[in-house]
């Protein structure tokens, strides 16, 4: 397996995504910039400059509408094609995360727990088929703690969010209330990732620790200890795997000799929980994970600036048996 | 009589309000009772009363005036007993009056406990009792009655562990400590994995350890430390030492020492170090501790068998204390007239001990050995110059090397500094001894557990150590092999000799892994800021760790054989501490051992055709564990995915798109000319 680097940013990659085809790779990094890059070749269409750092984007359905989440307090809505501003939103402070709900009709945008503003879930309409603007809906009770990421459960019938206290809360969209908190993690759970069709969700944290949910029960499944803070999570919709990527932020590296195996994504059995291996590569933490829908590729973003694509090889597809999701019907 | 009446109840009311009533002190706490006083004629008894005053004074308390009452016959000789009276001291009259009172009591019954029994003469030893006694003993009870048989309570096993399926296939315990947790597991190698065997959060407030056999685990509390053992892990004992910090056992678990620092320790009633018998949890006795400057931890050393226990006392002489009873042996310190001992040491195996006396101004140094109780000299050594030494003995008691370090004159620009060695053949008759010398400054210097070699890392710079090896042989000293050029700085032995690992700890973390037998090495590795290493006590497994007092990142430890493969490896946040637990002392003599290596053949067949059957059996379980594993996890996700199918409906009315592979087929009509053929026809003209 060969990964295609993409050498373009100069800061700390902060998302990798792919759209939902997955022949589009989005990728939001630190130095301001949005990158849109043709996932098969690693040759890049274009890029959109937001105003301020890019903590979080995500893509429409139909891969027509980009939204950013930036440090400039602005979250913004863009024409894929044409790299447009279609319309911005200001917050008083930095937009950490920002996500499409499921049918594209909702936004909901997180903005930060600083300057003595709460952190606090914004959910806004879009029209994206005549106004393309946004417009205010509703706002979520505040945690008071700083939420890193919130994303949408299934039928946008709740609302999750990764807090710094190690807590998952969940929000109910339509009581606009928060209904249940999970404390799993002693330190900041960094990102909660589903896997395909919303059934089951991953929790990643600075504590070193992955933690797999049933999202209908909430009930604990498994837990992934790697020793090291991890960041970010990409599960396999094919086959019964995940990556995890992170290791420790360079601010607490003390070690004169940078170590890349530090760095490496590693591979586990989602049901065994054994590590199957790891991909050395980056140089910083690992920021961001992202497979594509089909499960035959995935990317990864580092603090380095580097990002990855990995075209997985016919013998990985041979490896392990793929996930069956629909029991054969017996006759 | 009615204005008056009313009258008096106010005045008694008023009365009551600034004076409180009078008391009568009915209490004799202040009086004692001397028994046993010689009869004697009334012109002697100024002389009796000035003598009892002198006594009865001797432990601070104040005798009232008058306050000795001698007991008088008709004839006016004394009946053979006294009555005396404490009072409060002059001091402490003006202060509060009960306190006062206390002072006098406290005074009389300290007179019980410390003057009782007081020898006045041959025919006179004088008993001393609290005149409120009399009431005690009037009403006791004359009848005998059985005390209560109690109920024999039997103690766990402590080494019930060894007899484990596990422990005599050849696994080990070890502890290790992480984030809240204290986890015991097994090493079960072919797991891949430690196998917990029991898990804590809390189970103790700094750190964990094991006793010298295994048989204890300790953990620290701000009260006191608590023993934990046997099979299910129940708290053996506790010892009430507040904020305790240390502890040692005695070679065979029978005492423990615990340490507690203490700002300003009272002589008298000394909190600092306290000695304990395990098994019975008693306090044996406490001792202070030396000042901080020269504190160092053990504080006391063992001998061999817990016999004896013994520090060096400020006055430069050997406190040696007998167990249990902690008296001084002989009740006097062991001192050389004149001299003062700068160091000393136990031997391992036998009852004697070697110490040094640093050269003075004309005399040489001296290193002696001697045997303990007798204080026989069995060696002696006289060095000039040497005003350091340091005891290396071999475990086994065999074999003793001194390093002595000399006080550097400069005159010279000398060719290479040298260390000196002595070294005693403590067992051989009369203790020959012998002088080697290193080069350079001692790094480390080490003693094969069991056997004859040493292994001493030496040298000049940190990056360039040299590593040399010496076997101690019938007459000689011999060095069999050298390493140059090595980032070394700690060795560590495996417990069943032969092989070592050469480590570079607390800094980058260089291992090699090396075997004596043949003299070379097995190769190197790495642990990155590796900060501490532990062998297994069968000598196949060492382990290194990172541990998070030292170095916050990359914390948790590496598992290798003994020849430097890498078995597995452990990464946790916040990890502190792993220590693997030690097993009892062998059973077996060496010339046993060696004959189970002979017919080593004849046991394998069977350990191995056992080793079979166990791993087929567990990798039976394991797949049985996997497979329930998988289906659990099916069963989720087909569960979410049938529901997420029902839901459909629901999706369309959001405007969700459903899976690529179902609505994203699209045809794509695209013409294509291409040119397939040319055929070159030629029409013939027909004329």
């Amino acid at each position: 397996m060969r990964p295609i680097s993409l050498r373009l940013h100069e800061r700390p990659i902060t998302q990798v995504l792919f759209n939902r085809e997955g022949d589009l790779l989005f990728v939001a990094a630190k130095d301001k910039l949005v990158s849109v890059w043709y996932t098969a070749n690693g040759e890049r269409i274009g890029s959109y400059l937001c105003g301020g750092v890019v903590y979080s984007i995500d893509v429409s359905q139909d891969s027509k509408y980009l939204i950013t989440a930036s440090a400039d307090a602005k979250a913004r809505v863009w024409d894929v094609q044409t790299g447009k501003v279609l319309d911005v939103v200001d917050f008083e402070v930095a937009a950490r995360s920002i996500e499409f709900s499921q049918g594209d009709k909702q936004i909901l945008c997180v903005s930060d727990q600083v300057m003595g503003c709460q952190g606090t879930i914004h959910v806004f309409n879009f029209e994206k088929d005549d106004v393309r603007k946004f417009s205010k809906a509703y706002i979520l009770p505040s945690p008071n703690v700083k939420i890193l990421q919130a994303t949408w459960g299934p039928l946008n019938k709740t609302i999750l969010a990764s807090c710094e206290d190690g807590a998952v809360r969940i929000y109910d969209t339509e009581k606009k209330e928060l209904i249940k908190t999970i404390l799993d993690h002693n330190k900041t759970v960094t990102r909660i990732e589903w896997t395909k069709h919303r059934i089951m969700f991953m929790t990643c944290s600075k504590d070193g620790t992955a933690k797999l949910y049933d999202t209908k029960t909430l009930k604990l499944l498994k837990t992934f200890d790697t020793g090291r803070p991890i960041n970010a999570a990409g599960i396999s919709p094919l086959k019964p795997h995940v990556i995890l990527g992170g290791g420790q932020s360079a601010e607490s590296v003390t070690t004169s000799k940078v170590d890349a195996s530090q760095f490496k994504v590693r591979f586990f059995h989602v049901v065994y929980g054994d590590e199957l291996g790891g991909l050395i590569g980056h140089i910083g933490p690992v920021h961001s994970i992202c497979f594509t829908p089909d499960g035959k590729t995935f990317a990864t973003g580092g603090e380095e600036g580097l990002v990855q694509i990995n075209h997985f090889d016919e013998s990985y597809f041979e490896f392990d048996d793929d996930l069956i999701y629909t029991p054969p019907t017996q006759h | 009589m009615t204005i008056f009446d009313s009258d008096e109840e106010e005045l008694v009311t008023r009365i009551e309000d600034f004076e409180p009533p009078v008391q009568i002190d009915s209490s004799f706490a202040r009086y004692i009772v001397v028994d046993n006083i010689p009869v004697a004629p009334e012109a002697k008894h100024d002389r009796l009363k000035a003598i009892l005053l002198k006594i009865y004074q001797s432990r601070g308390g104040k005798i009232a005036p008058n306050g000795i009452t001698l007991v008088l016959d008709a004839q006016k000789n004394t009946k053979g007993f006294a009555f005396i009276e404490y009072t409060e001291k002059d001091s402490e009259k003006d202060s509060e009056k009960d306190s006062a009172v206390d002072s006098a009591a406290i005074a009389a019954a300290d007179a019980v406990i410390s003057l009782n029994n007081y020898p006045l003469d041959k025919a006179h030893t004088l008993k001393v009792n609290l005149l409120e006694d009399f009431k005690k003993f009037s009403n006791f009870n004359e009848g005998y009655k059985p005390p209560a048989k109690e109920e024999f309570k039997p103690k766990p096993n402590y080494n019930q562990w060894l007899s484990d399926p596990r422990a005599l296939k050849g696994y080990d315990q070890f502890v290790t400590r992480y984030g809240d947790y204290t986890d015991i597991c097994w090493n079960e190698m072919h797991l891949g994995k430690p196998g917990v065997e029991k898990s804590s959060v809390g189970l103790t407030s700094s750190y964990v350890q094991w006793s010298n056999t295994g048989s204890y685990l300790v953990t620290f509390h701000p009260d006191g430390i608590a023993l934990y053992g046997g099979k299910d892990w129940v708290q053996v004992n506790l010892f009430q030492h507040r904020g305790v910090q240390l502890v040692d056992f005695s070679p065979e678990d029978k005492y423990l020492v615990t340490f507690a620092p203490v700002a300003t320790d009272n002589p008298k009633d000394p909190k600092s170090i306290t000695v304990w018998d395990v098994r019975s949890g008693k306090k044996l006795r406490s001792f202070l501790a030396p000042p901080k400057e020269s504190f160092t931890w053990p504080a006391f050393q063992w001998s061999a068998k817990d016999k004896y226990i013994a520090r060096l006392s400020e006055e430069k002489t050997i406190n040696i204390y007998e167990t249990p009873s902690m008296n001084l042996l002989d009740n006097q310190a062991f001192s050389v007239p004149n001299l003062k001992i700068k160091d000393f040491s136990w031997s391992p195996t036998d009852l004697s001990l070697v110490y040094f006396i640093p050269a003075a101004d004309t005399l040489p140094a001296k290193i002696t050995l001697i045997e303990m109780p007798t204080k026989k000299i069995l060696a002696e050594k006289n060095i000039w110059d040497a005003i350091d030494a340091r005891f290396h003995w071999q475990n086994e008691g065999a074999f003793l090397c001194v390093k002595t370090d000399k006080n550097v004159t400069t005159k010279k620009k000398e060719k290479t500094p040298t260390t000196q060695f002595e070294l005693f053949r403590t067992q051989e008759p009369n203790v020959p001894i012998e002088s080697f010398e290193v080069n350079y400054q001692i790094k480390a210097f080490s003693w094969e557990p069991r056997g004859k070699k040493i292994c001493i890392i030496h040298g000049e710079f940190k990056l360039n150590m040299f590593v040399s090896f010496f076997e101690i042989q019938k007459q000689s000293i011999k060095l069999m092999a050298k390493l140059e050029n090595r980032k070394l700085n700690t060795i560590f032995w495996s417990p069943r000799g032969t092989f070592l690992l050469l480590a570079n700890l607390g800094d980058t973390g260089e291992l090699e892994f090396y075997n004596t037998q043949d003299y070379e090495s097995f190769g190197t590795q790495e642990h990155l800021q590796c900060t501490g290493v532990d062998w297994n006590p069968s000598g196949r497994y060492v382990t290194t760790y990172v541990s998070h007092w030292k170095v916050q990142t990359d914390t948790g430890f590496n598992i290798w054989s003994f020849s430097g493969d890498l078995v597995y490896s452990v990464l946790k946040d916040r990890f502190y501490q792993f220590n693997w637990r030690p097993r009892p002392k062998f059973m077996l003599s060496t010339k046993q051992m060696n004959s189970i290596k002979t017919n080593y053949k004849k046991y394998q067949e069977k350990f191995d055709k056992s080793d079979d059957d166990d791993n087929k059996r567990i990798q039976h379980i394991e797949q049985q564990r996997l497979e329930n594993l998988m289906k659990e996890f099916l069963s989720y996700l087909q569960k979410g995915e049938a529901e997420y199918q029902a839901h459909e409906a629901d999706r369309k009315k959001l405007g969700c798109y459903e899976d690529i592979d179902k609505n994203d087929v699209y045809e794509a009509v695209e013409t294509i000319e291409e040119l397939i053929d040319v055929q070159t026809i030629v029409l013939r003209k027909t004329n």
